[in-house]
């Protein structure tokens, strides 16, 4: 009832970016991210555009994978675009009874709706490349200078892994109550929308019980084959930076100059739209 | 009357039509008055079949319908789930009111019953899992046994009085006397209700101990079907599925390799039946010596 959601899912495949080295690519999408809060104007966002393409193309992710994954959050987009364009004040470009489109209202819903779509493309490139427990290594490495400071690093780490982890399991579970429900009568397709969540509680309620139970179960596991946290514990795959890692810094690096630089207009290429 | 599988094809990728299917072709009828197993390997398609049976999944290919029904209406499909309990592997998991008594209400209560025949169809069912309502009734559901929650789960969906019950693997980490009660339940639902009952198992000698028909599926297809007596004497085939057989008839075919036994058409499905068989060579034997 609720699967093939590829969002934040891994794509196995043996590309030059699954072989990058997970602290440079949690920095490099952090970078992009911040970067993307730079872009002032369409062709800002073009190259933002042109330059993620090629990272897909290289990671070998088929595109229609990547947007199978957009799927849950077609409605948000929708949504913000929507607001935008009908709510925002100024020179009016359409009008039909109490509907109107400003100019102002056009170009907010087309940054907005660009800027998310982005935003979102570029974290799931980083979740379909890289392994969740490369993915968290590389994470409790770059934090872990505050466990200096008695933050719990590994801790927070092992949490997210596990969290992930365990997002299918909780997916199957759900489904499997939710049928469980249907063959005794319960009904999740009508009414209003209280009912409708009153209704959920035949799922929620065995949801949560079984996500405890399966929660003590790993923990006991765990136990039993003596973890016992962080300290002095060693990896089988110790993380080393590679020439690979310089050169996809060198571009990282070429990327933010670029978008700044344009966000400056002092590239020889127009501003469209700017804001 | 009965439950009909024709010519279904089920896959759970649709748009991947390349990969092998979930179901094959399958055929099946499910009469009632009649307990009939559904014996296969793990991913041979038996919790994917049994969903089929009250819509839960639709087949892409073939046709499922329930004493003549089938589930495209979306009106009927309410009226036809009911015709056909189903109980989910590991029930107990899906337990979820305040109290017992409540859990096993909610099937009936979604019926839109009556208070009071709401409250004779859940003694009625916890009787026939062997359940104490008097006792356990108002108690959560969270603090009964393993045992207790199996039956809780079970009576559940025997409150709605459906005509077919369909169990998937419905005595699975159960311990022997919880087994054996399951096993009597099934025949007794069998016998008084007149219920169709399709029972997934793993276990051959409760296969071959209560059930009328036996299936055997692999790889998404019934390859076997038949009396369990047709279908255990095909030994050498289900040895190559990688399937056992009963535990009498194991050491039947083991005594008559060695040649203790002599080769019959007939196999015995349960201890009895192969010690009579042993006990009557023993003693041509002792008077052969004479
Ligand atoms: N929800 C699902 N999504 C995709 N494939 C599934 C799903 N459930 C089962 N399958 C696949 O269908 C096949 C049959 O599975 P299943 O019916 O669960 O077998 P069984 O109950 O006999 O162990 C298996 O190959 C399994 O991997
Ligand atoms: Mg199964």
């Amino acid at each position: 009832m609720i699967r093939n959601i590829t969002l934040g899912q891994y794509y196995q495949y043996d590309s030059v970016i699954h072989r990058l080295d997970p602290r440079l690519k949690i920095f490099g999408t952090f970078l992009y991210l911040v970067m993307l809060f730079f872009v002032k104007d369409l062709v800002g966002y073009g190259i933002a555009a042109l330059c993620l393409s090629g990272v897909i193309l290289v990671s070998r992710v088929p595109f229609r994978f990547i947007l199978r994954g957009m799927r849950p959050i077609m409605f948000i987009l929708a949504f913000t675009f929507l607001l935008n364009l009908l709510l925002l004040p100024g020179t009016v470009l359409w009008q039909a009874g109490p509907v109107t489109v400003t100019h102002e209202g056009l170009k907010q819903a087309v940054f907005i709706t660009v800027r998310l779509l982005l935003l979102v493309f570029g974290a799931s490139v980083l979740t379909y490349t890289t392994k969740p427990m490369s993915l968290t290594d590389g994470f409790e490495r770059i934090l872990s200078p505050l466990s200096k400071l008695g933050v719990r690093t590994h801790e927070i780490a092992m949490m997210m892994s596990i969290a992930l982890r365990f997002i299918p399991t909780l997916v199957g579970e759900t489904d499997k109550i939710m049928k469980a429900q249907l063959a005794r009568g319960a009904d999740f397709e009508s009414g209003n929308l209280l009912r409708r969540a009153r209704n959920m509680i035949p799922v929620l309620v065995p949801l949560f019980v079984n996500a405890f139970r399966i929660a003590q179960d790993l923990a006991m596991a765990m136990e039993a084959r003596c973890y016992s946290g962080g300290r002095g514990r060693t990896r089988l795959h110790p993380m080393r930076y590679g020439m690979r890692d310089l050169a996809a810094l060198m571009m990282l690096i070429l990327f933010a100059v670029l978008i700044f630089v344009q966000s400056r207009g002092m590239l020889p290429l127009p501003m469209i739209w700017k804001i | 009357m009965s439950i009909e599988l024709k010519n279904v094809t089920y896959r759970y990728n649709r748009n991947g039509a390349e990969d092998t299917p979930a179901l094959k072709d399958v055929n099946l009828t499910v009469e009632p008055g009649q307990i009939c197993g559904i014996v296969g390997h793990t991913g041979s398609g038996k919790t994917t079949l049994v969903q089929q049976l009250n819509g839960l999944l639709t087949p892409q290919e073939g046709t499922v319908t329930v004493d003549g029904e089938d589930f495209s209406s979306r009106d009927r499909r309410a009226e036809l789930r009911r015709k056909v309990g189903l109980v989910f592997q590991y029930p107990e998991y899906q337990l979820f009111e305040e109290t017992v008594a409540e859990d096993i209400a909610f099937g009936p209560r979604n019926m839109g019953l009556a208070e009071d025949e709401i409250r004779e169809r859940s003694a009625e069912a916890a009787r026939m899992t062997g359940l104490d309502l008097e006792l356990l009734g108002d108690r959560s559901p969270f603090e009964l046994s393993g045992g207790q929650k199996r039956k809780a789960a079970i009576a559940g969906v025997l409150a709605m009085r459906p005509a077919y019950l369909v169990l998937d693997e419905p005595a699975a980490g159960l311990d022997p006397e919880a087994h054996r009660e399951m096993l009597d339940m099934l025949v007794r639902i069998c016998s008084e209700w007149g219920c169709g009952i399709v029972l997934v198992s793993h276990n051959m000698d409760d296969v071959a101990a209560i059930c009328h028909r036996v299936y055997v599926m692999e790889k998404g297809s019934i390859v076997m079907g038949g009396t369990p007596d047709q279908v255990f004497s095909r030994s050498g085939e289900l040895r190559e599925m990688g399937l056992g057989l009963p535990a009498a008839a194991e050491l039947t075919v083991l005594l008559r390799k060695e040649g203790v036994l002599p080769d019959a058409p007939r196999i015995p499905l349960n201890a009895e039946e192969a010690a009579e068989l042993i006990a009557a060579r023993l003693r041509l034997k002792g008077q052969g010596e004479k």
